[in-house]
């Protein structure tokens, strides 16, 4: 048992470490920013990050571009900071500024927003 | 210390960073503070610097510093939501690159020198009596901002007019929003929408057209998606534009017509309607008269109908090309007429039209006609591209033509009563109005004008058709006066530099698109010897008083003598102007004194007569009884809603009976197609502010041409390739992005690059609509061509002066 | 400085010596979970270079009933930025 959920945090992990792409390559750590993104030429850095993501995480960007964020023009670098500042856990200081109210009456006060609405879709989990 | 704090910093998101990936909780976050918590001591209430929706803002202040912006809750436009712009623009507050000291040259071929206020004062008083002494009153002009605080634009006008006895009183809202002035007082008989934002939620279909609000009023557009998702198949949305944009991700409908076009569709929505008779007669008849041409005909129903029957749906579907169908104008028309309310939102794909005014009436005639008007979620709602152009320019008399309050300036009487209440002798401003925006530059080219003061707004970047009016302004027998916060390509034309105060470093008002009028405190001072202008032009007109010997001058800025320039000299100039001038008028603000805006989270909707009254909010609806105290006021019989607009003597809406026009310039065989021009998300204008935030100019650190794909393939045009856009007047060389934005045949650029190779408005056209004189910045043609492969590019900004 | 963070999974009954193991390395941050019986914690390994901070994690993969060490975050702005002044230093000389 204990072998599958280690096998699955495995995977996470996977997953996490390429989100961030601080991927660990067979032994090689490759150069990353801080926050752990893979190192940007200044023209690359001049591209939208949905414009790689779209490709490298098509589920989040899917999730993202689909929902009220989405449609609503609000985009990566708003939560999560550009490539020189990047968080891929934003604070969630970025969401108090628009949704103060809701945070107010949020009974989860020591958690945060993504506690309860999933992530990059927002939709109300419970 | 910082360093240490930095890597604490680092450490702990690396921790929560690998605990979120791997679902392992390990109490870092418990017992912590709410992580909403600003690291700011004092947060200070205003408006937001940049579009014209209205949110409301606060400022968070650490030791005395900006540090961050947050939205306010209870405000009634944005209700606490803020786009990126709106949560940034605390960093060009104390921004390296911001004017901190007056500058000089006498020729614009010399460097600037650093000067005195005071020697700045007087240069400019000399230069402005000079001109007046030689070439007479009209040889000097005022061009403001539709971002300038409504006290500054009040009080500029206010010395040009009974100071200097000029009405060369123009601003940039000329080139945005005249049209909808236009509009407005020729179809309801005065300016300004008569709801506002709170119908977004009470509206069932959305009418969209020549706006990309998703975009330029994303917290507004943010209100009618949330309208949208929430009842997705009660409420409609119609998204009509050239461009498929951010906008038409939630239209139900997307009505993409040959740019130019739009007279014809309107047309004929309004022939679907009387044809399928969908109209609301009992509206009509209380309501309603027909008009027609440039005296204002009154014609009756009957020749009405016979008028739209020239725009069948059959016909305006070939007139309007693109994927518009007979059926689509049909199916749009009924959708929008059988609809328990619906609203429309246009901004300048309707306005920049060399027949801007025709399509405002056009829109607001589906409106009357269908009885679409003062009912809870019906509204024909011009979104304002400026934060004050509505407050400040269209209210404050800030263009060539009115008076404040929404006065005419050619009507003696009332003419004279703004004589009266400024005190000064009948007769001293002028009968006839002012030179408008594009003749005031060319007046420049001609040497007609020998000294102009640019304030707050880059006209060699924004006019259309740039390069001609560069010329003009290079002039060296033209004395060229800037105030603004940064370098930009206006300044590079000018004499004298002064640098102003930014947002929150002074006192002021500032009118958004619904009518509604707040305050922004000061919170901070300006940098270095940056003064607020309402202190430069009390102090300019002092001393041009002395240099044109003229004691009435003084007269017109003695009220506010001896006041501090933070708060108590904008007051005094905010209570002269809803006090004296507003009395009385369909824009009484007599109840939004300071003190009633500094208690309430937003502000006010007028008309707002009383502080009682003001206190509510004012006004949501104009003309419905029971909501605007005016209706009350004036009601000339029993019916609900009363049309007591200044401009309409008969107190009715006029549905106008007007005939398609084409654009000024359509493709030819030289010059093949279509450009048009818009905003992007993270710019501001001419991204004198946006460019210098970072986390915006490197989401869109450049313009581009927009290019449909099937236009691209015809013309070899691959992403990121070095495109040529030539028109006759001027060219751009641009990066291209190939996207089904455009439709096949148009291409679109942005407008906010101030890089000599990338600004558009060398290449646009200075066409301009006949009444309300906005140019067509819209719409004219070029040919384009693939120069190159992709190259690397940099942001470019004016940062010297 | 670089900084790296962590996934450590080790047997459960093990967990006690591994986490006390953890501890006693020098630069190396721990975050137990806060379940009981839990089999991983969270590390923060900060060191002079990333070849030093590989070095650690040899370390710890090391340790009796250390399972895996896997990386999920890592910032090497400092070395970045140090070893660009050190190019700059060398083009100077």
């Amino acid at each position: 048992m204990y072998i599958y959920k280690r096998l699955l945090k495995g995977a996470l992990i996977a997953v996490g470490a390429f989100l961030i792409g601080a991927c660990v390559q067979q032994g090689n750590m490759r150069k990353a920013s801080s926050g752990g993104h893979p190192v940007l030429n200044p023209s690359e850095k001049m591209q939208p990050c949905y414009e790689c993501h779209k490709d490298v995480t098509p589920d989040i960007y899917k999730k993202w571009f689909d929902s009220r964020h989405g449609i609503g023009q609000v985009r990566c670098f708003q939560c999560h900071g550009g490539y020189d500042d990047l968080k891929v856990v934003p604070d969630v200081s970025k969401c108090s500024v628009c949704h103060t109210k809701a945070m107010e009456h949020c009974s989860t006060k020591d958690n945060s927003c993504w506690t309860c609405h999933n992530a990059h879709e927002f939709k109300a989990s419970n | 210390m910082v360093a240490l704090t930095r890597r604490e910093l680092i450490k702990r998101t690396a921790a929560l960073t690998v605990a979120s990936f791997c679902g392992i909780n390990i109490g870092l976050k418990k017992g912590g503070s709410i992580a909403h918590a600003f690291d700011a001591d004092k947060w200070v209430r205003g408006s937001c610097r940049l579009c014209g929706a209205g949110c409301r803002v606060e400022l968070g202040l650490k030791n005395g510093k900006p540090v961050a912006l947050r939205g306010v809750k209870d405000s009634r436009t944005n209700y606490g939501y803020l786009c990126m712009k709106g949560m940034l623009f605390y960093k060009i507050i104390h921004h390296p690159d911001r004017l901190t000291k007056p500058l000089y040259r006498k020729n614009k071929s010399e460097p600037f020198k650093v000067v005195s206020w005071d020697k700045a004062i007087k240069i400019a008083a000399k230069e402005f009596a000079a001109s007046v002494k030689q070439y007479g009153n009209n040889s000097v002009a005022y061009y403001g901002s539709g971002q300038a605080l409504t006290e500054e634009t009040y009080i500029f006008q206010k010395v040009m007019r009974a100071g200097l006895q000029t009405n060369n009183v123009e601003g940039n809202p000329r080139l945005c929003m005249a049209s909808a002035v236009s509009g407005y007082l020729t179809s309801f008989g005065a300016d300004e929408p008569i709801g506002g934002y709170a119908d977004i939620e009470k509206c069932h279909c959305f009418f969209i057209i020549g706006s990309n609000m998703a975009e330029a009023h994303p917290v507004i557009f943010r209100r009618v998606m949330r309208r949208k998702l929430d009842n997705p198949d009660k409420v409609k949305v119609i998204n009509a534009d050239p461009r498929v944009s951010p906008t038409s991700r939630i239209a139900d409908v997307h009505i993409q017509f040959k740019p130019g076009t739009d007279l014809a569709l309107l047309n004929a929505m309004a022939y679907a309607i009387i044809d399928e008779k969908l109209y609301d007669k009992d509206f009509i008849d209380k309501y309603t008269t027909f008009r027609v041409g440039k005296k204002k005909k009154e014609v009756s129903f009957g020749v009405y109908k016979r008028h739209i029957m020239k725009y069948s749906p059959d016909k305006a579907a070939k007139i309007c090309g693109g994927n518009v169908t007979p059926d689509m104008i049909r199916e749009v028309a009924r959708m929008f007429a059988k609809s328990p309310a619906a609203m429309t939102f246009w901004t300048m794909g309707i306005n920049q039209r060399v027949r801007g005014v025709w399509a405002n009436n056009l829109i607001h005639n589906l409106h009357i006609l269908t009885g679409q008007l003062c009912k809870p979620g019906a509204d024909s709602l011009s979104l304002t591209g400026q934060p004050n152009a509505c407050g400040g320019v269209r209210e404050g008399g800030g263009l060539c033509h009115i008076l404040p309050a929404h006065r005419l300036v050619k009507i003696d009487k009332l003419r004279h009563q703004v004589e009266d209440l400024w005190g000064i002798p009948r007769g001293r401003i002028p009968p006839k109005p002012g030179y408008h925006t594009v003749a005031m530059f060319q007046a420049v080219n001609d040497g007609k004008i020998k000294a102009i003061w640019i304030n707050c707004t880059s006209p060699v970047q924004s006019l259309p058709n740039a390069d001609k009016y560069k010329k003009g302004l290079q002039r060296e027998d033209c004395f060229v006066v800037v105030t603004d916060i940064f370098p930009t390509r206006t300044t590079e034309v000018a004499n004298l530099v002064l640098p102003a105060a930014f947002h929150f470093e002074k006192t002021g008002v500032y009118g958004c698109t619904e009518r509604r009028s707040q305050l922004t405190l000061k919170a901070v001072d300006p940098p270095g010897e940056a003064r607020p202008e309402v202190w430069i032009v009390r102090e300019w007109a002092l001393r041009l008083a002395d240099e044109l010997n003229d004691p009435v001058i003084k007269k017109a800025v003695e009220p506010f003598i001896g006041k501090e320039e933070g708060y108590e000299l904008p007051k005094a100039i905010w209570d002269e102007y809803t006090q004296k001038l507003t009395k009385g008028r369909d824009n009484d603000l007599r109840g939004a004194t300071y003190n009633v805006l500094k208690r309430l989270p937003d502000g006010v909707q007028w008309p707002a007569p009383t502080e009682e009254f003001a206190l509510t909010g004012g006004a949501v609806k104009k003309f419905v009884r029971g909501i605007d105290p005016l209706a009350d006021k004036h009601a000339k019989n029993s019916l609900p809603y009363q049309f007591y607009g200044p401009a309409h003597k008969d107190k009715r809406l006029w549905v106008w009976l007007r005939p398609y026009k084409g654009p000024a310039e359509a493709p030819d065989s030289s010059y093949p197609v279509f450009l048009s021009t818009g905003r992007i998300i993270d710019h501001w204008h001419t991204a004198s502010m946006t460019g210098r935030i970072p986390e915006l100019m490197s989401a869109n650190p450049y313009a581009f041409v927009e290019v449909n794909p099937d236009d691209a393939s015809r013309l070899g045009i691959k992403p990121g390739d070095m495109v040529l856009v030539e028109s006759r007047r001027g060219k751009n060389v641009l990066p291209a992005r190939v996207v089904e934005g455009p439709m096949k045949g148009m291409v679109f650029v942005y407008w906010h690059d101030q890089h000599e190779d990338r600004m558009i408005n060398r290449v646009t056209k200075d066409a301009f609509d006949p009444g309300s004189k906005e140019p067509e910045f819209k719409i004219c043609a070029v040919r384009i061509k693939r120069l190159s492969g992709p190259k690397p590019i940099k942001p470019f900004l004016v940062n010297s002066v | 400085m670089p900084i790296g963070g962590f996934v450590v999974s080790f047997l459960p009954d093990k967990a006690h010596e591994v986490i006390g193991s953890l501890r006693d390395i020098r630069g190396c941050e721990v975050h137990e979970a806060i379940e009981e019986k839990a089999d991983s914690a969270v590390v923060v390994l900060e060191a002079k270079t990333s070849g030093d901070i590989e070095d650690m994690v040899e370390g710890i993969k090391a340790i009796d009933g250390v399972l895996s060490v896997d990386l999920a975050y890592l910032n090497i702005e400092d070395e970045i930025k140090e070893n660009k002044n050190e190019l700059q230093k060398l083009k100077r000389a």
